[in-house]
């Protein structure tokens, strides 16, 4: 995943003695837990030590992973690099409110690259849930609720797609790949509004059984 | 306990980054008190974050990082400070929301004054498309609203008081979804009154709920 294209240069093994590497092929290849960890300690030499070593290793495992979702979505190789740089700015500015406890670190990154996209390209205030809100209810106790990586990282997204029918998983590809509005997928594959949620809801259910129910898989 | 809640493709719709500036301000009101709907939208924010971990990779610019490391040093880090709320008037509105209210001693007093004791606020969005609205009302305990119905969708939040209908009582953080063809009689709580967060896009129209009255205060 974000590792499997750099692996090949550079060694951590001297950084991280707790990871274990496994060859296989050409390339060593992290184990899905194992690459979350290694992106959550790099973060964590950023947010402790400003450590800016760690933050250039970073930028070179995620970065390039960062720059073709940019460009997925619709951004030209200009716009992606400029997005790019504000996301890891960002990210700089913003490890110290890192929590491994509350989300991956791609959703993590995730949340702020797509951000930093509607910043930027819809110039347009995009209201936040604020976490330290007074008013915040607490989670729902459930011992499942913040243990992210082992089940969720079992299946990959795309995989999960590949298992909705059809006409679901384009809805999902639109909303997730294209950045999609419901009225617009509705006005592009002409259908009724009330169909388009009412299949996206159908394909979240669909989603949720089948990335959250698959333990160790 | 909040009874009422946002639906699946309207919380994955603002985790993926396409919903509107006003309809994100209502999810992001509603689950600041609604961990049900936080806890789906951080389910949706998984799939983004997988999405982005299997995105191709291309390769950056030779120069990017030198220019990135270039523009760390005095970059202060942004720590999410912690919101204190000085203005006892906002205490039942979330964060994300108060920010876009004018002050005062009480939560309405700089908000319009409309027919019937109701007072509203506009909130400017900010936004280039012009068919956003978002609009605070405040509705007197008992009023009654005629039967109507409505085109496209609008979301109504609860902030105080409360509101009921033929679907239920809606009380605070109870969100009402309405979509086409429904026909509705809102009555204000006989007690409290209603204070509540209206989100509508489309025309000029409001048609939901509060259709009536948001259309008789002119937007």
């Amino acid at each position: 995943m974000f590792l499997e294209n750099y692996i090949e240069t550079v060694d951590f093994s001297d950084k991280l003695p707790c990871i274990e590497y496994k060859q296989e092929k050409h390339y060593l290849v992290l184990k899905s837990a194992v690459k979350d960890k290694e992106l959550t300690y790099l973060i964590s030499r950023v947010a402790d030590f400003k450590d800016k070593s760690a933050f250039s290793d970073l930028f070179k495992l995620v970065g390039p992973r960062i720059k073709g979702y940019l460009m997925k979505l619709g951004s030209s190789d200009i716009v992606a690099e400029d997005l790019l740089q504000e996301v890891m700015l960002t990210v700089w500015r913003r490890s110290e409110t890192f929590d491994r406890a509350k989300a991956a670190v791609s959703t993590w990154l995730f949340t702020i690259a797509r951000n930093k996209r509607i910043d930027m390209l819809r110039k347009e205030i995009r209201p936040q849930l604020d976490p330290l809100d007074p008013m915040l209810t607490p989670n729902q106790e459930d011992s499942a609720d913040n243990v992210y990586s082992s089940k969720q990282e079992s299946l990959k997204i795309t995989n999960a797609i590949e298992q909705l029918p059809d006409e679901q998983a384009v809805l999902i590809k639109m909303t997730y790949y294209e950045d999609k509005s419901h009225s617009n997928i509705a006005n592009e594959l002409r259908m009724p509004l009330g169909t388009v949620k009412s299949r996206i809801r159908l394909a979240s259910n669909r989603l949720r059984k089948l990335l959250e129910g698959q333990i160790y898989d | 306990m909040i009874k009422h809640h946002l639906n699946p493709e309207i919380l994955m719709s603002y985790a993926a980054g396409n919903s509107s500036s006003s309809v994100s301000l209502i999810v992001a009101s509603h689950i600041t008190v609604c961990s049900k709907c936080r806890k789906e939208v951080s389910f949706y924010e998984d799939i983004g974050g997988k999405v982005l971990e299997e995105s191709l990779s291309v390769e950056t610019k030779a120069e990017t990082l030198d220019i990135i490391l270039s523009k760390l040093d005095g970059l202060n880090s942004e720590l999410i400070t912690n919101t204190i709320i000085e203005n006892s008037s906002f205490k039942n509105i979330p964060v994300v929301l108060q920010k876009m209210l004018p002050e005062g001693n009480s939560l309405t007093e700089n908000w319009k004054k409309g027919i019937g004791g109701i007072k509203y606020f506009d909130i400017d969005m900010e936004s280039v498309n012009k068919d956003l609205h978002a609009r605070m009302l405040s509705i007197p305990p008992g009023k009654k609203l005629p039967n109507h119905g409505h085109e496209a969708q609008e979301l109504t939040l609860v902030l105080e008081g409360g509101f009921s209908d033929e679907n239920g009582n809606y009380n605070v953080g109870d969100v009402a979804i309405e979509d086409e063809n429904n026909i509705h009689t809102p009555i204000a709580d006989s007690e409290e009154g209603c204070v509540c967060l209206v989100v509508y896009e489309g025309n000029l129209k409001f048609k939901g709920v509060f259709g009536p009255i948001l259309n008789l205060l002119k937007i």
